[in-house]
C-alpha cells in the first residue's frame, strides 16, 4: 500500500513497453469475420437483447441517464433499488406502493410495477416491452398532478450516471425519480411515450443514437410544437400511455420529520452554523448556513454523518446532491441517504474536504478590446481574442460545432507546480492548500450581471514553464466587457481525519 | 473513411487502445482478443461515424464497450455497480486488482487521466462528461487508491 507509486510506475512502464501493432494480415481475418457476420446476421441479432444495448448506452453516456436509468432486472425490486441505501431500506421496511397497472398499445406494453415515495421524492418502476419482450425506448414520464406549482413541475429527476445498472435475463426497469418541491400529491396522472427501435438489429451506437433522438423529441408538448418539425419527425412519434395512480396515503402523512440543530461552529476561520435536518425515507435534507460576516464563501464541502449505531449516512450519489436555498444565498442544502428507519437517537457530522472563495474575488471585471483586467490570477497573462469555432461540444449526444469567440490565456506551470509541493509537504494532514487564484472558472457574468457558462475551455501545456488556456464564449454572448471568476480564491483543505461536530 | 484510412488509422491508435484494454482487464492476451473484437465490430459500424476527425475517440468507446460487455459476462455481480468499498478493502489490494475494483465511472477516469495521460478536457470528451466530474472522479479515485499523482495539470 505504501508502494502504490511504484506499482503505478511499474504498471505504466510495462504498458509502454508492450508494444503492440496489428499486422495487416489480422484485418484480413477480421474481413473474413465482417463476410461470416453478414451471412449469419439473422441469427446473431436474435440474441442480442436489447436490455444489454441500453445498459451499455446508459454506462457509456451517460447524459442519457442523467434522469433517468435503466435498471433490468427480474422482479425483485430489493436487487433493482441496491445502488441507494436509503431505498434499499425503504423495501425492507415494505415502504413501497405495488402498482401492477399494464397498457398495450401498437404492440407495445407498458406496466407500472412499484413507486417508492415519500412527502419529497417519488421513484417509478416501469418497464416497456414489445410483443417480443424486447425491451423498447421510453420517453421521460410526464407527471402532474392538481394544484402542482412551476416549481413542482421542474422537480428534478437526477441521476450521477449508469453506475445503477444490474444484469439480468428477465426484465429491464426504468426508474424515474420526480421531486414534490411545493405540493405533495395524493393522486398522479402519468403519461409515457414508447417506441420500437426501427430494428432489434441495431448496435449499440444506432440504438443510442435513435433513443437520443427520440427522448429529445418533446412528446407531450405538441401544442408548442413546430407543424413542419412535427411532419420531420412524424417518425419518432411513440405510442402514449396514460395512467392515473392514487398514492397510497401512509407513505405521504406528514410525520414530524424536521429536527431544528442550530449548532454554529467555526472552521478555517469561516462561521457555519447547521441550521436542520430534514428527513424522509428516500432522502435527508441537510441545511447549512454560511455567517453573513464571513471573508470567504464555502465552495466545497464533503462530509458524511455517523448515528450512535455507527451507520455512516453519505452524501447522495446520484441525482441531485446540493443546492442554495433559493430565497436565503447564504443557506445550502445537502441531499444525503436517509436514515428514516435507523430512528437514530445521535448524529455527527464528519467534515472531509472543505474548500473556501473569498468574497471579494468572486468576479473580475475584463475589459477584453483594451486588453484591461482588474486582476488576474498569479502567473495568468492575456494573449488575445479571437473568431472561431468550439470543437469537441457534445450538446444532446452529438458533437456539434458553434461559431464562438476565443479568449486565450497564457499561465505559468511553475505556480501551479509550486502548489503540488505544498500539497506534497502536507500530505499527512492535508492534500491540497492554495492561497491564491490559479486561474479562471468557466462561469462568466455579462455586462448586465447575468450569469452564464462558457461552453467550453481547455488549457495545454507548452513546454515545461508555460501553458495557455482558451475559453469558448458563443458569439452572440459576446461582449468587449464582462466578468470571470477566478476558480480559486482561498483555501482547499482535505482532512485525513474528519472535523467531528456532535449535532443531536 | 474507406477501409483502406480504417486500416492505417486504427494500426497507429493500436498501442493506446492495448493501454486502455489492459487497465481493464488487466492481461495481454484477453486486451488482443478485445482489440480484435473491437476492430471487428468498428469495421462492421464504420459506415455510422460521420465526422472522421472523432475515429479515435469513437474507436476508443467501443474498446470500452467491449471491455465492459467482457467483465459483465466474467461476473454477474460486477458491471459499475460495485457496492461501496471501504479503504481497506483497496489498501489490501495490489494497485492492478485495485484499479479493476473500483465503480467504474472512477476507473474511467483514472484510466485516462493517468495510464493514457490524457487531458482533463479529452477525458471529459472521451467520457462525454463535465470536466467539473473528471476532476471530482479522479480525486476519489486517487484517495482510494492512495495514489499521489499530479492532478492539476489542465483544469482550471
Amino acid at each position: 500500500m505504501n508502494n502504490r507509486n511504484d506499482e503505478f510506475d511499474k504498471i505504466k512502464n510495462t504498458l509502454d513497453n508492450d508494444i503492440v501493432f496489428l499486422p495487416k494480415d489480422d484485418y484480413g481475418g477480421i474481413m473474413k469475420k465482417l463476410d461470416k457476420y453478414k451471412t449469419r446476421k439473422k441469427v446473431v441479432n436474435s440474441v442480442v437483447s436489447s436490455f444489454c444495448a441500453f445498459a451499455l448506452v446508459v454506462n457509456i453516456f451517460p447524459s442519457v441517464a442523467y434522469a433517468m436509468y435503466d435498471i433490468p432486472f427480474i422482479g425483485d425490486l430489493a436487487k433493482v433499488v441496491s445502488f441507494s441505501t436509503s431505498l434499499s431500506k425503504a423495501v425492507e421496511e415494505n415502504h413501497v406502493q405495488y402498482i401492477g397497472k399494464s397498457q398495450t398499445k401498437d404492440g407495445i406494453t407498458v406496466t407500472l410495477e412499484h413507486l417508492i415515495v415519500d412527502q419529497k421524492r417519488m421513484h417509478l418502476f416501469f418497464t416497456a416491452i414489445d410483443q417480443d419482450g424486447n425491451s423498447v425506448m421510453s420517453s421521460f414520464p410526464e407527471i402532474k398532478w392538481d394544484n402542482m406549482t412551476e416549481n413542482d413541475k421542474l422537480g428534478g429527476s437526477l441521476s450521477e450516471n449508469g453506475n445503477h445498472i444490474k444484469e439480468t435475463n428477465d426484465k429491464s426497469y426504468w426508474v424515474y425519480i420526480k421531486d414534490f418541491e411545493d405540493t405533495t400529491p395524493t393522486s398522479i396522472d402519468i403519461s409515457i411515450a414508447a417506441k420500437s427501435y426501427s430494428s432489434q438489429n441495431l448496435d449499440d451506437d444506432a440504438k443510442y443514437e435513435e433513443y437520443s433522438m427520440f427522448t429529445a423529441y418533446p412528446h407531450f408538448s405538441s401544442e408548442n410544437f413546430d407543424d413542419e418539425l412535427l411532419k420531420q419527425h412524424e417518425h419518432l412519434v411513440g405510442a402514449h400511455f396514460d395512467f392515473n395512480i392514487d398514492i397510497d396515503p401512509q407513505f405521504i402523512e406528514t410525520n414530524n420529520n424536521y429536527q431544528r440543530v442550530n449548532k454554529t461552529f467555526e472552521i478555517e476561520g469561516q462561521k457555519l452554523t447547521i441550521i436542520g435536518i430534514e428527513t424522509y425515507p428516500s432522502h435527508i435534507k441537510f441545511i447549512v448556513e454560511e455567517d453573513e460576516q464571513n471573508t470567504a464563501y464555502v465552495r466545497g464541502l464533503e462530509f458524511y454523518l455517523e448515528n450512535e449505531k455507527g451507520e455512516k449516512i453519505n452524501q447522495l450519489s446520484s441525482g441531485l446532491i446540493s443546492e442554495s436555498n433559493p430565497y436565503k444565498l447564504n443557506q445550502s442544502i445537502y441531499y444525503m441517504e436517509s436514515d428514516y428507519f435507523s430512528n437514530s437517537e445521535k448524529l455527527t457530522l464528519n467534515i472531509e474536504y472543505f474548500e473556501l472563495l473569498d468574497k471579494d474575488k468572486e468576479f473580475v471585471k475584463v475589459d477584453l478590446k483594451n486588453g484591461e483586467f482588474e486582476w488576474l490570477p498569479q502567473g495568468m497573462k492575456f494573449i488575445g481574442v479571437s473568431k472561431g469555432i468550439s470543437d469537441n461540444v457534445f450538446i444532446n449526444g452529438a458533437v456539434q460545432e458553434i461559431p464562438c469567440y476565443l479568449i486565450e490565456f497564457s499561465y505559468d506551470n511553475n505556480y501551479q507546480n509550486s502548489i503540488m509541493e505544498v500539497k506534497n509537504a502536507n500530505k499527512d494532514t492535508t492534500i491540497l492548500t492554495m492561497t491564491a487564484p490559479t486561474g479562471f472558472g468557466g462561469m462568466y457574468k455579462t455586462e448586465s450581471l447575468d450569469t452564464e457558462n462558457f461552453i467550453n475551455f481547455y488549457s495545454k501545456k507548452n513546454g515545461t514553464d508555460n501553458s495557455t488556456i482558451v475559453y469558448y464564449i458563443e458569439e452572440e454572448k459576446y461582449s468587449d466587457i464582462f466578468y470571470m471568476s477566478p476558480s480559486f480564491t482561498g483555501w482547499c483543505e482535505f482532512y485525513a481525519n474528519p472535523i467531528q461536530i456532535p449535532l443531536i | 473513411m474507406t477501409q483502406e484510412e480504417f486500416v492505417e488509422r486504427s494500426q497507429k491508435y493500436s498501442q493506446t487502445l492495448y493501454k486502455v484494454a489492459y487497465c481493464y482487464l488487466g492481461n495481454k492476451a484477453d486486451c488482443l482478443e478485445i482489440i480484435d473484437e473491437s476492430i471487428f465490430v468498428a469495421l462492421k459500424n464504420l459506415k455510422r461515424l460521420r465526422q472522421a476527425e472523432y475515429f479515435e475517440t469513437w474507436l476508443t468507446r467501443i474498446v470500452i464497450n467491449q471491455c465492459n460487455k467482457e467483465l459483465k459476462r466474467r461476473s454477474k455481480i460486477y458491471f459499475g455497480d460495485i457496492p461501496e468499498k471501504s479503504q481497506e478493502f483497496y489498501d489490501n489490494l495490489p494497485l492492478k486488482e485495485a484499479l479493476k475494483k473500483l465503480p467504474k465511472n472512477l476507473r474511467d477516469v483514472i484510466v485516462f487521466r493517468f495510464f493514457l495521460d490524457k487531458t482533463l478536457k479529452d477525458t471529459a470528451t472521451l467520457l462525454d462528461i463535465p470536466q467539473g466530474t473528471v476532476v471530482t472522479y479522479q480525486r476519489k479515485a486517487l484517495a482510494l487508491l492512495r495514489l499521489e499523482l499530479d492532478e492539476e495539470d489542465t483544469y482550471e
